[in-house]
């Protein structure tokens, strides 16, 4: 070490604590900006920003925390499962209606994040406008619009699951703001709803110019039929006529070759359930076996090796799911009945639906089931659906002329599924009353939509109109015979319209008091010490 | 006579230093002789033979002793210089002749007679006041006016320790050290003055000569384990290297360290270069350590017939217990794996040695002192797997390149490559965990037919009905033979510093400091869990499973700083005042790569193709900013007062509380010094108060939180990107503040042979910073990542007391201290939000004790039900004398029956729901109320956490060559859940047991206290004072014998020292405790909960150096 180099050490040391209080303040020196993350003020420049943050609504939505929720509010509950040797005890809970305020499927978390990416969108894109030249007002509502309506997507999950919910609109920014939100009643929420899918309903992409995109993301089609879903659950029967009307007028328009037909009943589980984006599907959520990758498809249902949470309902309850049997909602040729679940050995059904590959028939009419390794799509909406909920909406009408038109929506999937029918298979000199055509549409509709989320929906639809949960819970206990004890407790707490919706979690009530807890599950004072 | 021996000494003192100027001026060039008016020349003699001398150096010195020229004598004795200023002098330097130093003025010829020194091999013994760095100054040691304990590396040459955290354990008072594991490489949780943050750092900062040692994370990797690596690299740090350790407790002196100081903070000064002749040093230890033996567990008999018991016991069902693997049924195919007795914990264990080198080289002269030092350092494990090499290096070089200016370099590289047992991501439990755990009936190796273990391991079949808890358990000996999970570490450490004196030292002190350091971290980690350890599918993530993981970072930290001490013509004053502006900046990064279904178990490359199951990266930087004021004064060395301002600026706050300002005040009376103590000084030779105040800061452990920061999900949505905000911005986020006052004594006796050192402090924390609270899940978060929710007490005294030479003759002395403190935690005040996330509802389930964290009351109370053993019968009647049976008994012992006469039966109905019936052989919890139902309202206080007093005693015997040190600590007066027992004895799953559940109830009438066996069913280990224990105990640490040869012995074979030493550790434990070891970390909100199964492990150490 010679002395020029020691000097040469020296006076920099000297000139650097100069330097930096020179050149620069030191609060400028102490505001350090990470480097592999972006920041608020940095953000919202330009139109490719904004889409991006719309990819993160969609992409929150397959997560499995939120993706699980969709498949087991709506459907965990209801008389198409029993618990297989595999579900855990928080499932357990909810299959047997005794749901304590611990269940952790009565955390509504995954949605409000969603929501709140939803909420950013709306909040920030706007000022986007006035800093990115490229990015005009179409593309700005057309993205609104998409934010609008998934949002729309995941409150409707909430107000069927938990009825009265927080209604929260605008982005959460800090930690200065008041989280400490009260609920707002499933009316004002579904008032909201309406009034937004509306909005989103003008101003979104008909056509994305894309195949998958036109599955995978809103479009005015898909929007229509969240539309109608929420009006049928809002006892607005003309006004979900009306919307499906407009879907299927909308369709018809865009010709023989573009417009969504139902698959036919040969295809319908390799293209539908396997292959996914179908000629029926109107939206469905995108799965990549080298992206994101749809495990709590294969956790509830199992895969080939795994067995999942559930199985279809056995002898003992529910469905009796051997095909031709009197009891099965299924007559022998409809191919839902054999497509749809593997009988196995041991008195229980495998869930095929999603998870299965391929069926083959050998002549003496033996299927044999091959699993699929990969993942599936989620359909959220498919054609079957627009008819379906036509036909329900149809049946609430004192008219019996409408009972007809929706017998003859009833056919539509009933004749797909059961091509050797021939037309018309069901007559309406079968279903001439109001009653028979309302429970022909409901089993339709549990045969159509079995595995996909929507029977518990379906159930509380029901009760919710009639005021009243004695067909639910006929449905339900089925399930339940085999453990006494568990029929018993869940007949006595499904009696109550109350014990239909989720708890609010503990914890969330703990870190926000302002929350009045579903008064079903309120207990006594809890005592402490 | 006293005086002139003095000023000679002082005279010699530069002849012994300039040894090594010699050899510096040797190495300068010699100019040629050229005559002229700036050329010296002469010849230089011996004063007594008048012979010339040889290679006698000359060199031309500046005012300040700067050495600007030089030259030696020829064989005729004769020299010539080429001088660059004739105000300089020459100075003539021999070995074993007095210097002389001339000037040279207008002298150019030089004949100098030199005569020989004949102290130059005298001791020389400098008298000066001792100074202790106080972290910012040197000042005097007696003048120190804050709560600080130092330990001198001379007290540890005596003990010889194995490590730092050996050497400190239980000398300081107030300092609690709990070792984390005994896996190598494991660090350990230090404590000063309990816990004064909720969820954020509480190790004290390390400070190694001068310089804070911290590690940088990138907020990937987990802040707690983080720490314990920070502090495992402190062991790095040898005990030869230490000169002293000073331990700061009060916020007036941590103040010093502002915001990184509220933990305390730990002053490591290490040994540098010494004048004198080069030294050799070698040091080894070897260490053997054993795991000890535990709780004492089932064998393969016992195990299967608990099982079965405790399948059949819940709902009388022999099919329901009809399990293959419990069954010893020859037709089961898998018969001869599952009828052994496998004793795992032994399969696993095995004997520990640790071999430890350790050379040093030192030396220097006057110019230049350097000392330079590497390690080897090798340990296997007492569980099989375990590994850890280590290289160390360490250098310090001092440079005086004038009196004024002294340049100082210093260097340290550690490499580490540390083989840990694999723990997977969802089963994290430890190898020894697993080995407790494993059913003992199964074979650790795969059997043939004939029962002969094959040179396969065995892993239980997925198609097994066993319990996916036992049958996802993986082999442990498996793990250990064929996972690999491996760490390497590199750290480098280069420091420079200079010290300029602006003005002459000896006048007016006004010197500049400036240190450069960097801190460079690499960690590369690697692991893999090959397919013969599991019996997965092979599409199954834990199959042929790699992880690849590297950290890197890079910190810079400075300082600039200016102290003035002027000298008074008074002398009754004395002053010191210091500024420094410190810098920290630093980056880290870091990558993973986890994938999985390799096609090989050869390929352990993460990287190569298989299916990727994630990749993570992170990027991070932080910045540090600090101006530091302090100031000291002293009057007549008696009144003293001390002033510190440190104003701290982190990039970790927003703008709005960007800065933090600490404070910090002190002040000393050395009353003894006073007329009025006269008297007393034959008892009390010194006594001093020290009354101090202070605040100090702690920040929260990651960056960029005051962001609103938008990040990428790993995949995005079809071909769309998915960008989203990840985090709440915090805005309003505050430094956490500790106030603390602080009393204390320093009192010495009988001519300071018993010394004592008393505190009491204050501490209140605000701000107390949360990780993680929950807030409302609708506003689309989970939690927030740090909000500060309230205030915080601790409050408590320390007692230090030395004797030295209690006993002293010219042959033996006894010296004995002991240390005792006690602190307690108080809660003051807690945003709602907080305290109810802290305080859950009872769950009512077992194995759940209830805590309480109330505002004004200390916490760690632990709260359960009374357990009164077990139901002898299963009905109730009283005909037989059946009255030890299930049912509800009123106030007055009478049974409680209904309409029909019929006992009502007690009922465990937590929270309103009945969820058990109680049965004959089920656990009897003491019904309070008597209201018929073991609930809520049954649950009673049952002990406190907390210990009434912490201290360690022991004395230090000399006897000639020989030493002895023994060393005691104990804990008084707190309780402990043995939950380690209660795992053991609660029969509910799968897992193995101890033997204790042998004397388990069977059948009707059996008198224990031990429940039945209820296989993931019934309410048979609540929470209760079953498990409660008093944690009291007194341990022999440890016990060191050592001898030094003496140096006559030594002197003929040339070698200056040799000593040996002896170490065993934790002699014993003295407790009424029945889990294996009471000593356990308490600190936190929750109960302090024993989960060990090995007690601490029982080392001895083995240690010589020898020095040449």
């Amino acid at each position: 070490m010679n002395m020029k180099m020691i000097k040469k050490i020296f006076k920099k040391a000297l000139i650097l604590p100069a330097l930096l209080i020179g050149m620069s303040s030191c609060s400028e020196w102490l505001s350090l900006k990470p480097q592999d993350q972006m920041v608020l003020d940095d953000y919202w420049k330009d139109g490719s920003q904004v889409e991006a943050v719309v990819g993160s609504c969609y992409r929150a939505m397959i997560e499995d925390a939120c993706m699980e929720r969709m498949m087991i509010w709506g459907e965990l509950r209801s008389d198409n499962f029993v618990a297989s040797k595999n579900v855990g005890s928080k499932q357990k809970e909810l299959m047997q209606h005794n749901i304590l305020t611990s269940n952790p499927y009565s955390q509504w978390g995954p949605m409000y994040t969603v929501i709140n990416y939803c909420n950013t969108v709306l909040y920030y894109a706007p000022g986007v406008m006035d800093l990115d030249a490229n990015f005009t007002e179409g593309e700005l509502h057309a993205y609104e619009s998409e934010a609008l309506a998934i949002r729309s997507l995941m409150y409707f999950y909430l107000v069927r699951s938990f009825r009265d919910v927080p209604l929260i609109l605008v982005p959460s920014k800090d930690d200065t703001e008041n989280f400490a939100v009260t609920k707002d009643s499933a009316s004002v929420i579904l008032k909201q709803l309406i009034s937004d899918l509306k909005t989103a309903k003008n101003y979104a992409m008909s056509d994305w110019d894309n195949a998958r995109y036109n599955k995978g993301r809103f479009t005015k089609q898909s929007i229509r039929a969240l539309l109608a879903d929420v009006y049928l659950w809002n006892k607005q029967y003309a006004e979900c006529i009306h919307e499906c009307d407009e879907f299927l007028t909308n369709n018809a328009a865009l010709g023989e070759t573009d417009m969504l037909k139902l698959v036919e009943a040969e295809y319908m589980y390799a293209e539908v359930f396997n292959r996914g984006n179908s000629s029926e599907s109107i939206f469905e959520l995108q799965f990549d076996d080298d992206g994101k990758t749809n495990l709590a498809v294969n956790t509830v249902f199992g895969t080939n090796t795994i067995s999942g949470w559930v199985s279809a309902p056995n002898s003992e309850g529910g469905w009796e799911f051997t095909p031709g049997s009197t009891q099965s909602p299924y007559k022998l040729t409809d191919i839902r009945g054999k497509d749809f679940f593997q009988p196995i050995s041991g008195g229980f059904s495998k869930i095929f639906k999603y998870v299965g590959a391929s069926r083959s028939e050998n002549q003496s009419g033996i299927s044999t089931y091959t699993y699929r390794t990969t993942t599936s799509n989620w359909i959220v909406y498919r054609l079957s659906d627009i008819y379906l909920m036509r036909a329900e909406a149809l049946a609430q009408s004192p008219s019996p002329a409408d009972w007809q038109d929706a017998l003859y929506m009833v056919n539509q999937t009933y004749m797909r599924a059961n091509p050797d029918l021939g037309l018309d298979s069901l007559k309406y000199a079968s279903y001439s009353n109001q009653a028979s055509i309302q429970q022909l549409v409901l089993d339709e509709r549990q045969r159509e939509f079995a595995f996909e989320g929507k029977r518990w929906f379906d159930l509380v639809r029901l009760s919710e109109r009639e005021q009243n949960t004695s067909k639910l819970s006929g449905y339900v206990l089925k399930t339940l015979t085999s453990d006494n004890t568990a029929q018993t407790l869940a007949k006595s707490k499904l009696s109550f319209m109350d014990a239909l919706y989720l708890p609010i979690f503990q914890d969330e009530i703990s870190a926000n008091p302002s929350l009045k807890q579903n008064p079903f599950y309120i207990t006594d004072e809890t005592v402490s010490k | 006579m006293e005086n002139s021996k003095f000023k000679n000494m002082k005279r010699y003192i530069p002849l012994r230093l300039f040894l090594f100027a010699v050899l510096f001026a040797g190495m300068l060039p010699v100019h040629a002789q050229t005559a002229g008016s700036d050329v010296v020349r002469g010849v230089v003699t011996d004063k007594t033979t008048g012979e010339v001398l040889i290679s006698v150096t000359i060199a031309e010195i500046d005012a300040n002793n700067r050495t600007v020229n030089g030259t030696a004598t020829n064989a005729d004795g004769v020299f010539a210089i080429r001088f660059k200023s004739a105000d300089n002098k020459l100075k003539f330097n021999y070995l074993g002749y007095q210097v002389q130093i001339l000037p040279i003025g207008s002298r150019r010829t030089f004949n100098v007679v030199m005569g020989e020194d004949s102290h130059a091999i005298n001791e020389v013994v400098v008298t000066a006041k001792a100074t202790s760095n106080t972290g910012g100054l040197n000042i005097p040691t007696r003048e120190i006016s804050t709560a600080m304990q130092k330990i001198d590396a001379k007290e540890f040459e005596g003990l010889q320790v194995a490590s730092v955290d050996d050497a400190l354990q239980g000398r300081i008072a107030g300092l609690d050290i709990v070792a984390n594991s005994g896996e190598p490489g494991a660090g350990m949780s230090m404590r000063i003055r309990g816990t004064s943050s909720i969820t954020g750092n509480t190790q004290p900062l390390i400070v190694v000569n001068g310089i804070p040692f911290e590690t940088d994370i990138s907020t990937n990797f987990d802040f707690s384990t983080a720490n314990e690596e920070q502090y495992a690299s402190l062991i790095s740090v040898n005990p030869d290297d230490i000169q002293e350790i000073t331990v700061l407790k009060d916020a007036a002196s941590t103040a010093v360290y502002g915001s990184k100081g509220a933990n305390g903070v730990l002053l490591i000064t290490t040994k540098r270069g010494t004048v004198g002749k080069t030294k050799l040093q070698y040091s080894y230890r070897l260490t053997g350590a054993k795991q000890p033996e535990g709780m004492k567990l089932l064998t393969g008999d016992d195990y299967t017939m608990l099982m079965k018991q405790s399948y059949y016991n819940p709902i009388l069902s022999p099919s329901a217990a009809d399990i293959k693997e419990f069954n010893y049924d020859k037709n089961f195919s898998e018969y001869e794996n599952f009828n052994n007795n496998t004793d795992w914990v032994a399969a696993v264990s095995q004997q520990g040695w640790t071999n430890d080198h350790y050379i040093t080289v030192s030396g220097g002269g006057e110019k230049a002192r350097f000392r330079v030092s590497g390690g080897l350092y090798n340990q296997t494990g007492t569980v099989i797997g375990q590994t850890l090499d280590r290289v160390s290096t360490r250098s310090f070089l001092e440079y005086n390149v004038s009196d004024r200016l002294r340049f100082t370099s210093e260097f340290s590289y550690t490499y580490q490559n540390n083989d840990k047992n694999y723990t997977d991501g969802n089963n994290s439990a430890s190898l020894l965990d697993i080995a407790y755990r494993k059913m003992p009936n199964v074979s650790i190796y795969a059997q043939d037919m004939n029962g002969n273990n094959t040179d396969v391991f065995y892993n239980i079949s997925q198609t097994s009905q066993l319990n996916s808890s036992q049958k996802n358990l993986m082999n442990p000996v498996a793990l250990a033979m064929l996972a690999t999970n491996n760490v390497k570490n590199y750290r480098i450490l280069p420091t420079f510093r200079l010290q300029y004196d602006l003005t002459d030292p000896n006048k007016n002190l006004l010197r500049y400091d400036v240190y450069v350091t960097f801190d460079m971290n690499n960690n590369k980690t690697s692991r893999f869990l090959p397919k013969a350890v599991s019996s997965y599918a092979w599409d199954n993530q834990n199959v042929n499973h790699a992880e690849g993981e590297d950290s890197e970072s890079l910190s810079i930290q400075t300082e600039n700083k200016l102290t003035w001490q002027p000298k008074f013509g008074n002398e009754n004053h004395s002053f010191i005042a210091m500024v420094s502006l410190q810098t920290k900046s630093s980056t880290s990064q870091g990558q993973e790569v986890i994938s999985y279904g390799q096609t090989s178990s050869e390929i352990s490359d993460p990287s190569t193709a298989a299916y990727l199951y994630s990749t993570t990266s992170s990027l991070s930087a932080a910045r540090t900013m600090g101006i530091l004021e302090m100031l000291h004064y002293a009057y007549k060395s008696r009144y003293i007062f001390d002033l510190t301002v440190r104003t701290d600026g982190s990039t970790r706050f927003g703008p709005n509380n960007r800065f933090g300002t600490f404070p910090g005040i002190s002040g000393k009376w050395i009353v003894s010094d006073e007329d009025f103590w006269k008297p007393l000084k034959g008892i009390i030779n010194d006594f001093a108060v020290r009354p101090s105040w202070g605040i100090s800061g702690n920040q929260p452990a990651r960056e960029y939180l005051h962001y609103s920061l938008y990040g990428n999900y790993p995949t995005g949505y079809m071909d769309m990107a998915a960008i989203h905000p990840v985090a709440l911005q915090l805005s309003d986020l505050k430094w956490e503040t500790s106030t603390s006052t602080n009393i204390g004594m320093d009192i010495n006796m009988f001519d300071n042979k018993l010394t004592w050192d008393l505190n009491y402090y204050h501490k209140r924390t605000k701000d107390l910073l949360f990780q993680s609270l929950d807030i409302p899940s609708s506003s689309g978060y989970a939690a927030l990542s740090y909000q500060n929710v309230g205030t915080m007490d601790n409050d408590g005294w320390e007692i230090n007391m030395h004797a030295s030479n209690l006993i002293k003759t010219k042959s033996l002395s006894v010296s004995f201290s002991m240390n005792l403190s006690n602190q307690v935690n108080k809660i003051i005040s807690l945003t709602d939000k907080a305290l109810n996330s802290l305080n859950a509802d009872f769950s009512g389930s077992n194995g759940s004790y209830l805590t309480r964290v109330q505002e004004n009351n200390a916490y760690g109370s632990i709260y359960g039900f009374r357990y009164l053993g077990v139901y002898q019968y299963n009905e109730y009647d009283e005909a037989n004398g059946h009255t030890n049976a299930p049912v509800a008994k009123d106030k007055d012992g009478n049974v409680i029956t209904d309409a029909y006469g019929i006992p009502k039966p007690m009922v465990y109905a937590p929270n309103g729901t009945t969820k058990w019936t109680f049965n004959g052989g089920d656990a009897k919890y003491e019904d309070i109320n008597h209201d018929g139902s073991i609930d809520e309202l049954d649950i009673v206080y049952l002990g406190n956490s907390n210990p009434k007093l912490n201290g360690g005693f022991g004395p230090t015997i000399r006897y000639k060559d020989f030493g002895l040190t023994m060393f005691f600590n104990f804990r008084y007066g707190n309780s402990i859940v043995n939950a380690a027992r209660m795992n053991a004895e609660n029969m509910y799953t799968n897992d193995n047991q101890s033997i204790a559940v042998n004397w388990r109830w069977r059948k009707d009438g059996d008198i224990t206290s031990m429940p039945r066996a209820l296989y993931n069913t019934g309410f048979n280990w609540l929470g209760s004072d079953r498990y409660v224990e008093d944690g009291s105990f007194l341990r022999f640490k440890y016990l060191t014998f050592n001898y030094n040869v003496p140096a006559k012995v030594l002197k003929p074979i040339g070698l200056s020292q040799i000593s040996t030493y002896l170490t065993f550790n934790n002699v014993y434990c003295f407790t009424k405790y029945t889990g294996v070891d009471p000593e356990i970390g308490y600190s936190g909100f929750s109960v302090a909960k024993d989960m060990n199964k090995t007690p601490r492990s029982k080392d001895f150490t083995l240690g010589v150096t020898i020095g040449f």
